[in-house]
């Protein structure tokens, strides 16, 4: 099976002062339905605003893979039918 | 999470970046508790570290005068600070984003970032409900907004805005695109609420000077250190603030 394209990655353990979520939101402005962004996380908040976010925006977390305490996290945005939701984390060996 | 420490000098720079803070902030505590400092000291620690340490400077009672606060922005990115402050006491919204957007002109051409603040306790001294910062931000094109209180009497933050009010406010400063940051006489036990709220910015400096003290002491790389550590432990879960509200479990593969 091929694997999905992803149209971008924000790679939310940098330590920068703008988080993953405003990256997110700018970087899928622009983007139809249905593409997909790849985001890491380092932390339990981090990850939780993420899903959040994403519920509220009704974009879907389609994967997400725990890395030690790095979290990646595959999401679809919000109105596209034709892509399978994951039913929970993946916790992966580092 | 970002550590960000305010210090009044190179000295105590030097300290908050040794105990593992992100950013230090340079301000005056001789003009009022949120003043300016001047331009050689900001210079001085600006100097004396790597771009990766963020130097901010606050601007924290800006005069409701718009070229002069935007002359003193543009000084601060001349000086080179990762950002620059703006927050206001007595004012209005009006007044306040004429100055925030004059500030933004000012910013042209340069990587510095543009601040609005705005105090939780504002309401003691006819300031801007702390409640509009995002939509102050939002409208003068801030990179990013900070909520603080003035009042340095033993309240804190958290005596002013409740906790979900202030996550809702930090949402939807990110949803718009910019940094969030916290302070207010912030301590130790507040850990647990800031981590929930999750700023992108917890600023500090009474918990990490000499006996507690923002006015009379200093700010000491051990104590830094400490709540560098006591933060960590809360990000990564090893102490846990999401007990009741965590999503879904792990799936564990075999």
């Amino acid at each position: 099976m091929n694997s999905p394209t992803v149209a971008f990655t924000v790679d939310g353990t940098l330590r920068s002062c703008k988080g993953a979520i405003a990256r997110l939101e700018q970087k899928f402005a622009d983007l139809p339905s249905g593409s997909l962004a790849r985001v890491r996380v380092d932390n339990v908040p981090n990850r939780i605003d993420v899903r959040a976010w994403a519920d509220r925006k009704g974009h879907r977390i389609v994967d997400e893979v725990r890395r030690g305490e790095e979290y990646e996290l595959l999401i679809a945005k919000g109105g596209d039918p034709g892509i399978p939701s994951g039913s929970g984390i993946v916790i992966a060996s580092r | 999470m970002m550590l960000m420490v305010s210090v009044q000098n190179l000295e105590e720079a030097r300290e908050a970046v040794a105990g593992g803070a992100d950013i230090v902030d340079v301000k005056n505590l001789r003009e009022m508790m949120v003043g300016s400092n001047f331009p050689p000291v900001i210079r001085e620690v600006r100097n004396a570290f790597p771009k990766q340490i963020h130097v901010s400077v606050t601007l924290g009672v800006a005069p409701n005068q718009a070229g002069t606060v935007a002359l003193a922005v543009y000084g601060a990115a001349a000086l080179g600070a990762t950002s620059v402050k703006v927050g206001f006491v007595q004012s209005d919204y009006a007044t306040a984003l004429r100055i925030l957007r004059e500030s933004r002109r000012a910013l042209e051409g340069s990587d510095t970032k543009l601040i609005a603040a705005t105090f939780a306790d504002s309401h003691l001294y006819e300031g801007i409900d702390p409640a509009l910062v995002v939509k102050l931000g939002k409208e003068s094109r801030s990179d990013g907004i900070l909520i603080d209180t003035l009042i340095k009497d033993g309240r804190n933050l958290f005596d002013f805005i409740q906790e979900p009010t202030l996550k809702d406010l930090v949402l939807e400063a990110k949803e718009a695109g910019m940094s969030t940051a916290l302070s207010g006489a912030l301590k130790v036990t507040d850990l647990h609420a800031l981590v929930r709220i999750n700023p992108d910015i917890v600023g500090v400096r009474g918990a990490v000077c000499t006996n507690g003290d923002r006015e009379s002491g200093n700010v000491v790389a051990s104590a830094v250190a400490a709540l560098r550590d006591e933060l960590q432990r809360r990000l990564t879960g090893k102490v846990d603030v999401f007990a009741e509200v965590e999503p879904s479990a792990p799936r564990v593969l075999s």
